[in-house]
């Protein structure tokens, strides 16, 4: 077996807020090898943001990893130098944020941005890097590569801005592309070319892919593992045909169960009662409880772990059977008569 | 066959850029932008009608033209038969309202709830200084907020409550008609659902004629009963949610749906489109689709399709390779 | 992409006072000054402009606090009374500008047009104007003191408001709750007062504040150039401007009232500070 490209063991970051202390990251584990595709969803406040910026080195100035390792081939980040750590996080993993405007300087040519790693960081000359941000540039599909070289951010629409964003995250030759929401501010066509493209990088360059969205649908297509994440935990985790068919976790139930669905109309939307868990209160119980269908006095007391169910891991102690405990009419509520988020 | 509420023929909206004083002096003619280019749209009442399309299709605008936002450029627009210019009355403005779609700017953040509902009763005399407090009441439970938000500002409400408020002011005003205007786009996943679901309920209850402009096509297809498929300022599909989705005959509706992921087991990329999403120009020559349709022949670029019936009566689709 | 650590600006964060801190202390600030200057009579006994050629150039003692100027007047009784003028005429020279300027801008940027285009071809014009020049020219009309001091500043202060309010418009009536106003049929007038006004009004009182420091430097420049409030007045500009031939000697006499418009304007800006941070909440 060989070393996974990524291990993370038992993350814990805390955010300072001005609400006190937040335990954003609750021990998190994952295992990425080459030409994996995992994807990781939950609603905003889950920390499935943070878990990718905690293993870049990219938390904010209030945050910090309290606990937890992280492994990047093989090698523990804690026992390198700063510098060694960011040398090695750029050189095996690209990063593409959600807002490509924000990621990108707006005061430097695009091309310019995309020949930084090589010229810099590998020490290429000039020529050399700037022939391989054409290639990149050519490879994500950008065109007329040669006189968008010299355009500035601006001037591009936004799916070239993010092809641009993800051409400076394969400057590095990474093994591994972190996504976070890279789609979602994109029109539903353009948003089909970039995935195609993150799915021909996989297959032609055995890059791997962890790709953190709330969108149901992108993971159904282009991933091949799933984690369902609340509260800053793992609740579900498994492969996505078999989370999708036989979901072993209440909220991993409600989640596809309020997904629209292209395909199929239906009567009403499921919507999932409720306010995500304040995180900056000690969590007694399954954090899930007050939101949970399946909820029993036991849920209240004790967080489940993730265990192994009979076709992926679930953090619930009632994943072998809630869904007998679903009430008739749960996922046809109304939205009258209680309090709404 | 139900009535038409809100019909729209070959409706227009331009937008003319900024001209220069020299430019002025020189006689040259600004430049003037369709965003919305010759379009008709029917509503029959009680229905539900989606309005999909991309960035710079002109929904939105479509939106805000209908709403009397604003002005037309060309073209007509009849409301319960009746043809309404730019200048409307104030019973033409009540029966058409819109729900905005940043739940942080369509507030005003200097006005309690309570205020600014009473506001609009009392102007349009929906209510006098003795029931007007009773009418903000039954508007608060109608969208489900507590009757204590009345007294509270904006920025004390969460974005999904906020686009409560927003309906509440709407529908104060009694319409028949509302526009949801990407209502939800700004909102949690889990957020947009309870709100779709209110409308939806309002609509029935109410008896209203929803027009839904979404990007979101997923949820477009769960709400409307009729879809309308917009491309760079005209609708290029239109008929019966259920036909257009299950056999899209525009190139441009089947690259829209193909695009769309699924949540079905297996489902995997279908081929990508090609091209960038073009912006609006002034003029087109021949179909404003040809750049990036698959079926494009050398007729497309010199005629400029118009809607034709496909099949069924409800169904329409503007090209010319059908 | 490096993650950073924010380290070392210690002081400067320290002295980054929450909006309450800020707005407070500079509240109690000029609310001293006020106090002090409306309760001047009360406070001394001495006479401002009254002359006492037997006691001149007093260093401060028991009697004199901060001492007696080259005329035998008590130095911290001119203070008091100073603070009277100056306050008074810099929150007066402030609240004419504001009206129009406000008003204006308000109507600049709703209607835009060429209303719009000619009121701010007058606002370039007004600004190109050197300030100081057009004072001494409206002191050799109207005369000294403090009516040419308002009028001068009046006629040259509108302009920031107007751009102030006019840009602040311009963005409001793009936001949806102005167009959902608009749609709900409320008459224009309604939608500007209710709608637009009280959004817009913020960034103008906030500036009101930095801009009655503004003032207040005017009058004590125009003081100093013995432009101002005529001798034997006391005003802290003009007490500068008799002083400085003493600065050597008696320091206290020119240094003091710099030092007190220093205190104000720090006063007045801490209360802009504070507005800045409560307002944008």
């Amino acid at each position: 077996m060989n070393t996974p490209l990524l291990s993370v063991r038992d993350l814990h970051v805390e955010i300072d807020t001005s609400r006190g202390l937040l335990k954003a990251i609750r021990g998190v584990s994952l295992d990425v090898n080459a030409g994996d595709s995992l994807g990781i969803v939950g609603e905003s406040g889950s920390g499935k943001s943070i878990t990718l910026k905690a293993i870049m080195g990219l938390l904010p100035k209030n945050a910090r990893v309290t606990s937890g390792e992280i492994y990047v081939d093989g090698v523990d980040l804690a026992t390198l130098s700063e510098k060694a750590r960011r040398a090695l996080l750029s050189e095996k993993i690209g990063i593409v944020f959600q807002d490509a405007i924000a990621a990108l300087n707006p005061v430097m040519r695009v091309g310019a941005q995309i020949a930084e790693t090589p010229h810099r960081r590998l020490g290429w000359t000039k020529d050399k890097s700037h022939a391989r941000a054409i290639e990149l540039m050519e490879l994500v599909g950008i065109p007329e590569a040669e006189k968008r070289f010299a355009l500035y951010p601006h001037q591009l629409s936004g799916g070239l801005r993010q092809r641009v964003a993800i051409a400076i995250a394969l400057s590095g030759s990474p093994q591994l592309i972190f996504c976070d929401e890279p789609t979602t501010a994109l029109d539903v066509t353009i948003q089909a070319q970039v995935l195609r493209l993150l799915m021909e990088l996989r297959v032609k360059e055995r890059t791997g892919l962890v790709f953190v969205t709330h969108d149901l649908a992108v993971v159904n297509e282009i991933c091949d593992e799933i984690r369902v994440m609340y509260a800053g935990r793992f609740v579900e985790s498994g492969s996505v045909a078999n989370t999708f068919q036989h979901p072993s976790h209440p909220y991993t139930y409600s989640l596809l169960k309020s997904a629209p669905d292209v395909d199929h109309q239906s009567e009403r939307l499921f919507s999932i009662s409720g306010e995500t868990a304040d995180l900056t209160k000690p969590v007694t119980g399954c954090p899930f409880a007050p939101r949970c269908f399946a909820a029993t006095q036991l849920c209240s007391e004790s967080e489940p772990a993730l265990l192994a169910q009979a076709s992926s891991f679930s953090a619930c102690h009632h994943a072998a059977n809630f869904t007998e405990k679903i009430p008739a009419d749960h996922f046809s509520l109304g939205t009258q008569g209680k309090a709404h988020s | 066959m139900s009535e038409i509420v809100l019909s729209a023929t070959n409706l227009s909206k331009h937008f003319v850029g900024k001209q220069s004083v020299i430019g002025k002096i020189r006689g040259k003619e600004p430049l003037s932008v369709p965003a919305v280019d010759g379009v008709d749209l029917s509503m029959p009442a009680g229905s539900t009608i989606g309005l999909v399309g991309e960035s710079g299709c002109g929904k939105s605008t479509l939106g805000r033209t209908l709403v009397g936002l604003y002005p037309s450029s060309g073209g007509s627009l009849s409301l319960f038969d009746r043809q309404i210019g730019n200048d409307r009355s104030l019973e033409e403005r009540r029966a058409v309202q819109m729900i905005f779609q940043d739940p942080y700017s369509s507030l005003n953040p200097r006005m309690k709830v309570g205020d600014m509902l009473e506001e609009i009763l009392l102007f349009h005399k929906l209510a006098d200084k003795e029931s007007v407090q009773k009418r903000c009441v039954e508007l608060m439970e109608l969208v489900g907020l507590p009757v204590t938000a009345l007294q509270a500002y904006p920025r004390q409400f969460s974005g999904g409550q906020r686009q409560r408020i927003g309906i509440a002011r709407a529908l104060a005003l009694e319409p028949k008609i509302l526009i949801a205007d990407e209502a939800v786009s700004a909102l949690d996943v889990s957020v947009q659902a309870s709100i779709v679901n209110l409308l939806q309920d309002l609509k029935r209850d109410l008896g209203l004629t929803m027009l839904f402009i979404s990007h979101n096509i997923a949820i477009v297809r769960q709400v409307s009963d009729r879809i309308a498929v917009m491309y760079l300022g005209r609708i290029v599909e239109e008929g019966l949610t259920s036909e257009v989705f299950n056999n899209p005959q525009h190139p441009y509706t089947k690259l829209l749906l193909g695009s769309v992921p699924k949540m079905t087991p297996g489902s995997k990329l279908g081929a990508a489109p090609q091209g960038e999403l073009p912006t609006i120009q002034a003029r087109y020559e021949g179909c404003r689709f040809q750049s990036r349709c698959p079926i494009a022949t050398s007729a497309c670029a010199t005629t400029d399709p118009a809607l034709i019936q496909i099949g069924s009566k409800d169904h329409q689709a503007a090209c010319i390779n059908l | 992409m490096k993650s950073q650590r924010f380290e070392g600006k210690g002081i400067v964060k320290r002295l980054n006072f929450s909006a309450n801190t800020a707005l407070y202390s500079g509240i109690i600030i000029i609310g001293l000054l006020a106090i002090v200057a409306i309760a001047a009579p009360l406070l001394s006994h001495y006479d401002p402009i009254g002359q006492d050629l037997e006691n001149t150039l007093i260093a401060p003692t028991r009697h004199h606090l901060l001492g007696t100027d080259q005329l035998g007047r008590d130095v911290l009784t001119r203070l008091m009374y100073g603070a009277r003028i100056d306050l008074t005429i810099g929150i007066l020279a402030v609240l004419l500008p504001f009206i129009i300027g406000t008003t204006l801008g308000l109507i600049s940027g709703w209607r835009g047009g060429l209303f719009d285009t000619l009121v701010m071809r007058v606002v370039d014009t007004t600004i190109a104007f050197p300030f100081y020049v057009m004072a001494i020219a409206l002191v050799f009309v109207v005369g000294a003191g403090p009516k040419a001091i308002i009028i001068a500043i009046s006629l040259v202060g509108w302009v920031a408001y107007c751009r102030i309010v006019r840009a602040a418009v311009l963005v409001a009536k793009e936001l949806d709750y102005v167009h959902a106003a608009k749609l709900s049929g409320l008459p224009t007038s309604r939608i500007l007062r209710k709608h637009v006004l009280p959004n817009v009004i913020t960034q103008a009182i906030i500036f009101s504040m930095s801009d009655i420091v503004l003032s207040i430097l005017a009058i004590v420049s125009l003081g100093y150039l013995g432009l101002g409030v005529p001798i034997p007045t006391a005003e802290w500009g003009s007490m500068i401007q008799e002083g400085q031939a003493y600065i050597l000697q008696q320091w206290w006499i020119p240094t003091i009232p710099g030092v007190m418009v220093v205190i104000t304007g720090f006063g007045l800006s801490l209360i802009g500070d504070g507005l800045v941070k409560r307002l944008n909440k």
